[in-house]
């Protein structure tokens, strides 16, 4: 009997944990605040392997009908490693001589990005759980930095960015204003030239909270 | 959304409950003043890095014909430049504990040693010339210091490249000039083919024979060219 008791229980949660956009409105604002992880994927592992675990993101999102929200947002990663032992290829411009340079490495990277955003809500039910997929496309000013013994490298530029992502926003709390857990996945590739790499991409998940009014 | 009535407030609750939302804002907020620190400096190298020993060997950007050379010397003592007083101070010390690896490594790439006496001795004449210097303490090289004075050429080398930077341990630097098609001396600079910079080994707390001269192997490793 308990069984049965608990199966129905269940299933009645499950019943109620469809997907839907019955807690967004067309007018709301959401804001959001995530900690991002991303790890270097392609050529930027050439430069760095190590996954950035000190990356964030703050973010507005307006819905403009209500499964559709436009907004804008500002990340942080920094990825940093070292290397005990690299040999790099040396080039000087003035006298074109070439040459070798080995020795322990040391590099980080950061990138601020500044991105236009856009999100689809999916599904038309009702739920706590309200999934999206999304893209972000903008500017990202990227530091990379290379030091090997006490002789260090920089490279500064500011360069194009896109992110697809998809994630889902879970319901803590629900009211005039809203508070929802951020899970999310992304895709980010960027023309940044870390080292002598080139198109630093990267993928990661996304954990933040979000508030919606 | 939730339709429970458990998580939903209005205004009246709003104190009882909904003031969760905001301290969770501010919590975060709060958590969030350390990365947007961290964002705005700067990180630094491990000692690993920075008190490591580096090898930069650099080739001449006319590379020569290697195999039109067979024999070499080296110069018998190290100039060394001396910056850690404050000021540069410029003497020589014996290379006779690192001589033998340098040699060592000629030789087995098919080039025939020829020893230098010491100064004022004639050096011998030789069909490529290995200079070592020093700098030590804090200073830049850029490849300008090219002492060759003890060889009769007094307008120094070309060209006068050089891996650029600081060093704070101890640098230790191997030239090598091509005096078989030098011009005679005091009538023009001889022509630097091959040079080596190894970083953090010579300063005080740093310096260790061993790093030395496992050095020199790393720099000629690198250089697979040099061969007779």
């Amino acid at each position: 009997m308990r069984v049965v008791v608990a199966a129905v229980l269940l299933f009645g949660a499950a019943a109620r944990a469809q997907w839907g956009t019955t807690g967004l409105r067309q007018g709301q604002t959401i804001w959001a605040l995530n900690w991002e992880v991303a790890g270097p994927i392609g050529d930027f592992q050439n430069y760095i392997k190590n996954w950035s675990l000190v990356g964030f993101s703050l973010e507005a999102r307006y819905l403009v009908k209500k499964n559709l929200s436009v907004g804008g947002s500002f990340s942080f990663n920094r990825w940093e490693e070292t290397y005990s032992q690299v040999s790099i290829p040396v080039y000087l411009p003035n006298s074109g001589a070439t040459g070798v340079a080995t020795g322990p490495v040391y590099r980080y990277n950061d990138m601020f990005g500044l991105r236009a955003v856009v999100h689809y809500y999916l599904g038309e039910g009702d739920s706590k759980l309200q999934p999206y997929v999304g893209a972000g496309i903008g500017g990202v000013w990227s530091y990379a930095y290379q030091q090997i013994a006490d002789l260090a490298n920089t490279q500064d530029s500011f360069n194009f960015i896109v992110s697809p992502e998809v994630g889902v926003l879970y319901t803590l709390l629900q009211g005039t204003t809203s508070m929802a857990l951020n899970l999310a996945f992304r895709y980010t590739f960027t023309t940044a030239s870390p080292g002598r790499t080139s198109n630093a991409q990267t993928i990661g998940p996304i954990i933040g909270l979000a508030w919606y009014y | 959304m939730a339709e429970s009535a458990a998580n939903e407030y209005d205004a009246r609750t709003f104190w009882k409950e909904g003031h969760m939302i905001y301290r969770s804002a501010a919590f975060l907020l709060l958590l969030s003043l350390p990365a947007f620190n961290l964002a705005c400096t700067g990180y630094g190298a491990p000692s690993e890095v920075v008190n490591g020993t580096a090898t930069i060997t650099v080739e001449s950007g006319t590379p020569p014909s290697w195999a039109s050379y067979t024999t070499f010397t080296i110069t018998p003592t190290i100039q060394v430049y001396d910056n850690t007083g404050g000021q540069q101070d410029a003497y020589r010390r014996d290379a006779e504990s690192i001589i033998p690896k340098i040699a060592e490594n000629m030789t087995r790439r098919g080039y025939q040693y020829i020893q230098s006496p010491q100064p004022p001795a004639d050096p011998p004449v030789t069909h490529l010339v290995i200079t070592l210097y020093a700098y030590l303490g804090s200073q830049a090289y850029g490849g300008v210091y090219c002492n060759w004075y003890y060889w009769g050429y007094p307008y120094g080398c070309y060209p006068t490249w050089g891996y650029y930077g600081t060093y704070n341990f101890g640098t230790l630097i191997m030239q090598m000039g091509d005096r078989k098609n030098a011009p005679p001396p005091n009538t023009g600079p001889v022509a630097l083919i091959w040079g080596s910079a190894t970083y953090g080994v010579l300063g005080t707390q740093q310096y260790n024979l061993q790093r030395v001269l496992t050095s020199i192997d790393q720099a000629f490793a690198q250089s697979p060219f040099i061969q007779r």
